[in-house]
This record gives structure tokens, sequence and C-alpha cells, in this order.
């Protein structure tokens, strides 16, 4: 088997990752938690629980606590470790190689006289972090190198850009 | 001026449009509102009631009247588009000013233009006008800007002057229409000059067509020179429809259906109880055959209608080579026309279904990067490629010929002999994939189902009809899964060679398509947990075909050889 790419992302992106995660999960969390109350409300309105006890609401919220608690465990501590242990990348003089993947694998090779457009982003966690993301379209969609320093991203994308422009745009 | 030169200035597009539009708009109304009109008003005309009569008269003449109204609106409308439709062909670019409440103004420069197609319904071909398509280049997001309708000399000068010009700012020069208007015809365009196996009949039915321009009819030179052309032979045609596996689908699912009704029948007569049995018996006997004679003719009737109309949708079928294009004409009734330059072509395929695969036929197909129609920008999104048949139906032995004429850049394309087997643990797998698994998912349902309902709620004899029949199928997909299985793991092969990569894959119908490396965008290998236990990797490779592009994948390689195709798609590996 053939090495994985060299570089790594910036291990600031697990940061990024687990904010993410975070906010994604609670938000999750307070719709379910919402349901669940307006659930309850109507059928107290409609008086079913009046003979039995009241015990199914609370189970159903410590539930949706566990259910929290778990996605918290999945989504937070451990998919951003595996993605991040997993995410390998180099761009090379004529190829970019990715490596990532948690459970499916994936090693893609790009070759930059393909490659149409590069470009760097920053979304709002992104900028707190000091972190960019780089991007090159090519004329079958695009690939995204998500957790890089924004120097260093703008400097990849000069690079590349000066490579990708001898493709040829007329595919 | 030469002849079908452009005049400089802004051009109306042909008044016919506006008949054309109103009356599919009529036809389109009439459609939706006639069932509902009826359903309301027949009940009451049954009944004869004289006070309701009077009241469904009113009603009947201002539906009509508001139906006249409405179409003289549309109508109306479509004048106004119509007047505002002006297309124009500057020194730079092809200008297109359209819309009555929106204005639009579209300009094309020339380099942009990736191909001209035309297209022709039944009507156009009676008046002779075309509908136009200009495709431009770009990745996912370009679409297609449409001419609703030009005479056919027309559009086909604009399409001449629009490539003309394209070479010309290609080679720097600049281009003027008279300078660069075709002065020596040599082939006359639609007359059949190299007639490849062309047999008499289809030939005949070509030169009728290409004397049946329509009313406008005028007569237009193509200037580039023809470099091959193929036609189909009337017994291609016929077998071409004949072999069509879904043609036979239908017919099978239909008299499958059929061959149900008597054990149906039969089984609720003997429901019903013992003393209606025999007064019932031979009369049912007949009533049910009568049945399934109509039904059987009603089957074979629609799989003659299918075949007639696969032989209308390929009549007239052309491919030809001229000027770094590939143009395919087809179509008896409504004839469409569709060109590709060359460089747009990302793969070449090789298309067998089962019949044809068995008698040795095949059909090919370019893949392409396709626009969207301006309109219906959504509903093509993230589409793969269908492609552009340029042969519904060759000899497996004569493909290489045909292709070495029309797309001589595949020449070097692997032989399917050099075609490499998977490991025999993709045999496992697929196996695993496509039969052990749904079976199972599917099974053990239907046993709790029989098990714990069918068994103990349903009567005895019903039961055993239901269980029967429910299992046989469920035997007959299964078989048919687990053979296809097998099926796959044979035909799944795949090389490349120094330019191409060759993917061939498939159950009962195979494809096998050929993709130049230059061609493919990116480059992927991908592992399940599964496959990483089996040391096994799917290979894929990416393409701007369609639109917004085509992966094409192939399961189960080993390791050491998916990592070795990604090596030969590295260009820093390549010397």
């Amino acid at each position: 088997m053939r090495p994985l790419p060299s570089r790594q992302l910036d291990r600031r992106i697990k940061r990024v990752w687990r904010l993410s995660a975070t906010i994604g999960v609670v938000l999750w969390f307070l719709v379910a938690v919402v349901l669940v109350f307006a659930t309850v409300a109507i059928v107290y309105v409609a008086g079913v629980f009046e003979e039995e006890g009241t015990l199914v609401p609370f189970m159903t919220l410590a539930a949706l606590f566990v259910a929290l608690v778990l996605a918290f465990i999945i989504f937070v501590l451990i998919v951003p470790a595996v993605r991040y242990r997993q995410w390998r990348f180099e761009v090379l003089d004529e190829e970019i190689d990715i490596h990532k993947g948690i459970f499916w694998r994936k090693r893609i090779i790009i070759p930059l006289i393909r490659v149409q457009n590069v470009d760097t982003r920053q979304g709002p966690i992104m900028r707190a972090f000091g972190l960019a993301s780089f991007t090159v379209s090519t004329a079958a969609g695009e690939h995204v190198i998500p957790g890089l320093q924004m120097e260093e991203a703008d400097a990849l994308r000069d690079h590349v850009a000066v490579l990708a422009r001898i493709a040829q745009e007329d595919v | 001026m030469p002849t079908g030169g452009i005049a400089p200035g802004k051009h109306h597009i042909h008044p016919a449009y506006v008949i054309k539009s109103a009356l599919s708009a009529a036809l389109l109304i009439l459609i939706a509102v006639v069932p509902s009109v009826l359903g309301s008003v027949l009940p009451s005309v049954l009944m004869e009631d004289a006070e309701a009569g009077n009241a469904i008269t009113y009603i009947m003449l201002s539906v009509i009247a508001l139906f006249v109204l409405l179409v003289a609106f549309l109508g109306f409308f479509a004048f106004l588009s119509y007047r505002r439709f002006l297309w124009e062909i500057t020194s730079t670019d092809i200008h297109i000013y359209s819309g009555v409440l929106f204005k639009k103004q579209v300009h094309i420069p020339f380099h942009r233009v990736q191909s001209i197609d035309f297209n022709a319904g039944v009507i156009d071909r009676i008046i002779g006008i075309v509908r136009l398509k200009i495709e431009t280049a770009g990745g996912a997001r370009n679409k297609a800007v449409l001419i609703p309708s030009l005479k056919l000399n027309e559009a086909e000068a604009l399409r001449a002057e629009v490539f003309a010009r394209k070479r010309m700012a290609a080679g720097g020069g600049i281009a003027s229409a008279a300078q660069t208007m075709p002065v020596a015809p040599q082939i006359a365009y639609g007359r059949p000059q190299t007639a490849q196996g062309a047999g008499g009949l289809v030939r005949g039915v070509e030169s009728s067509l290409a004397g049946a321009r329509g009313m406008l009819a005028q007569e237009y030179y193509e200037e580039a020179p023809l470099e091959y052309e193929y036609r189909l032979t009337a017994k291609e045609l016929l077998l071409s429809a004949l072999s069509s596996d879904h043609n036979y689908v239908t017919f099978l699912i239909i008299v499958g259906f059929l061959s149900q009704i008597p054990e149906f029948l039969g089984l609720f007569v003997s429901l019903d109880g013992f003393v209606y049995q025999q007064a019932f018996d031979s009369l049912a006997k007949q009533a049910v055959s009568a049945i399934i004679l109509e039904v059987f003719v009603f089957a074979a009737l629609l799989f003659v209608l299918t075949i007639i109309g696969t032989a209308v949708s390929y009549g007239g079928f052309k491919a030809r080579r001229r000027g770094g294009r590939i143009e395919v004409e087809q179509g008896l009734l409504a004839r469409r026309y569709k060109s590709v330059a060359i460089q747009r072509i990302q793969s070449v395929e090789v298309k067998q279904g089962f019949i044809r695969g068995l008698i040795g036929y095949a059909e090919l197909r370019l893949h392409t990067i396709d626009a969207l129609d301006s309109g219906n920008e959504q509903n093509k999104q993230g589409m793969s490629s269908m492609g552009v048949t340029i042969h519904p139906f060759i000899k497996k032995t004569r493909i290489d010929e045909l292709l070495a004429g029309l797309v001589p850049e595949f020449n070097e394309r692997p032989q399917e002999k050099e075609l490499r087997k998977l490991p025999p643990v993709a045999l496992r797998r697929t196996i695993n994939r496509s039969f052990v698994f749904p079976a199972l998912i599917i099974g053990v349902p239907l046993a709790l189902l029989s098990l714990l309902v069918i068994q103990p709620y349903v009567p005895a004899d019903f039961a055993r009809f239901v269980l029967i029949g429910m299992w046989a199928l469920y035997a007959i997909v299964g078989a048919y899964y687990l053979i296809g299985a097998f099926l796959w793991k044979k035909h799944s092969t795949y090389t490349y060679n120094q330019r191409f990569l060759a993917i061939k894959q498939g159950a009962y119908g195979t494809s096998l398509l050929f993709i130049p490396r230059s061609k493919i965008q990116y480059a992927r290998t991908k592992q399940s947990p599964l496959q990483r236990l089996a040391k096994v990797a799917t290979i894929e490779a990416t393409t701007a075909a369609g639109v917004g592009g085509t992966h094409t994948r192939l399961r189960d390689l080993r390791v050491a050889e998916a990592d070795k195709y990604l090596d030969w798609v590295r260009p820093s590996l390549r010397r």
C-alpha cells in the first residue's frame, strides 16, 4: 500500500469541528425537548394521563438526556478525533492527493491541470480560530481541504492557481 | 451574398411560432379542462332535466367563451414575445433579445459556443421550421439558449456562420459573413453521399426525407468536408427494435400477470360455495379464456406498437463526422439533429442489453458534457449523462471499424481481451450484497407474515394460494439476483493502458466504458469497513460528462491494484 499523504490539517480544526458539532447537537436536543413538551401539553389538555401515572413525559425526557450524552460522545468527542486522524493531504507538483473518511476511507487524486478554480473560504467559527478552507473546483465538482492556517491557505491558493492556469477551460 | 448567408442586423424568429404556441396552449387547456367540465355536466344531461339543461347551455357557452378568450390572450402574448424575440450576429457574439414583461438580453461570444442542435416536431417539419439550441462551454452551471422557431436553412446558416467565426476567432482573424461563407459546395446537406451499408428501404426513406424540407425549403450547402458517415440499414433498424430489452419486459409482465387470472378467478368461484360451482364452472372458464385472449391480443398489440415506436424514433438514423464534430440525426416523424464537438466527448460506451448480448450486437454511445435547457434547470442538475447514441444496433465485430471512422481519437483504447478480472473475493461480496442480505431483509418479514398472520387467520384454501404465490415469487426474484451476482462477477472487468481506462460491468446487460485519462477530472478509491476486512477497494473515475459530472465506479479490486490505478492517474508518475 502506498504511504498516506504527508500533511495533516491544523490541529485547531478539531476545535472548530467540536464547536460546530456541539451547536448542532444542542440545537437538535432543543428541538426534541420542545416537541416533547408540546406533545405533553397537548396530551394533558386532552386528559389522557389523568387516571394513569404521569411518569411517561419524565421517562421521555430522561431518554432524551441519554441520547444527548451519547450524541455528544459520538459527534463531539469521537468523530472529530477520528476524522482528524484520517485526514491527510499533499499538494504535489502536478496533483493534489487527499486521504479522508471515518468509515468509508477515500483516497482522491486531483490532477492540477484539471483544476478550474481555486479559492479560500472562511466561516465565522473558522475566522475566530484563524483558519481557512481551501477549495479546488474541477469541471465535475469541488474538493475542500478544511482546516489550514489562513496564510497557508492563501499561499496554497496562489501556488495552485499558477499551476491551474494551464488547465483547459473548454472541457 | 452566397446561399444561406446571414444578413447583418437583428432578425425575427419565424412567425409560425405564434400559431404554434397558441395551438399548443389551447391543446393543453383542452386536455386539462374537458374531462372536468364533462364530469360535472354529463350527469344532468343524462337525467334529461329541462331546467338543468338550460343552465348547462349557459355554462357551456361561458366555458367556451372563456376558453376562446384565454387562447386569444395566450396567442396575443405569444405574438408579443414573437415581436420581442430578436437575434443578431455581431462581429464577436450572438445576441438574443427576448421577454415581454421582463426583458432579457443574452450575449454569447462565439468562442464559448460548443454546439448548436436542432429539434423538429411533426408540425415543425410540415412547416419547415426547427427549434435551435445553443450550448455553451462551462462547468456544471451553464444553460443552453433556445431560439424557438427558425427556418431550417436559416438555422443551418446560423450554425455554419457561428462555427466559421469560432474557427476564425481561434485563428486570430476577423470574420465577416461574406468571407467565411462556403463558396464551393462539396456536399449537399441531408443528401445521401456515402451510403455505407444503406439498405434499399431506409435509403428510400432518407432521400424522400431530405427532399421533404417543409414548405419553406431552400437548399443550403455545408462547408466542412465530410470525413465519415454512417446510416442505419432497414435490417438494423428492425432488429434493433426487436432486440430492445424493455419491450420484452413490458410484454412479459403483462403476460405473466395474465397467467394468474384463471387461478384467481377459479379460486373465487370455488370460495363462493359449492352450490353455484357446477353452474358457474363452465361459464367462468369461458369468460376467463375470453379475457385472457383479449389481454393477450392487447399485450401483443402493445408490443408491436413499442417496436414501431422504436423504429420511428431511430428511423433515418445517421451519424457523421465533419470538421471536428460528430453529428447525429434521427427520427422518422419528429426529427432530431444533435452535434457534439470532439473535445467535449468524455467517454465512449458499448452497451449491451441481455437480448442484444445473446445475438452479438451492441449499442454505441458517446458521453458528453451537457448543458441545461434554460427554464428547467432543477430537474437535470446532478443527473448523470445519458449520452448520445451514435449507433443503436451494431454487430460487435464492426464496432472497431465504426469507432475508427467516427472517433479515431479512441483508436488506442484497450482491446476487450485485455480486460482483467476481479479477485475471487469479489464474487463472495457481490453474492452477499445483491443476494444474501436482500434475501434476509425481505425473507424474514415474509416468513413472519406467513407464520403469524396468513397461516392462522386466512382460510386454508386461500392461504395456500397466497403462500405458494408469494414464496414462488420470492424464489424467482432470488434466483434472478443470485444468477445476476455470478454474471456480475463474470462481466466486471477493467484495464488501462497508456491513454485509456476501460471498465466493463453489468449482470444481464453490460456496459463497457472507455474513458481517456485526459478526461478524468479526479480519481478516487474507496473502502468500506467490510472491504477493509476483505482487502479490496472500489475505484472511481469522475468525468465532466452529463450535468455536473459523472462517476464511474468498479467495486472490489485488490487494494494493491486500486493503488496502482490511482498511480496511473497521477500526472507526476506518468513519465
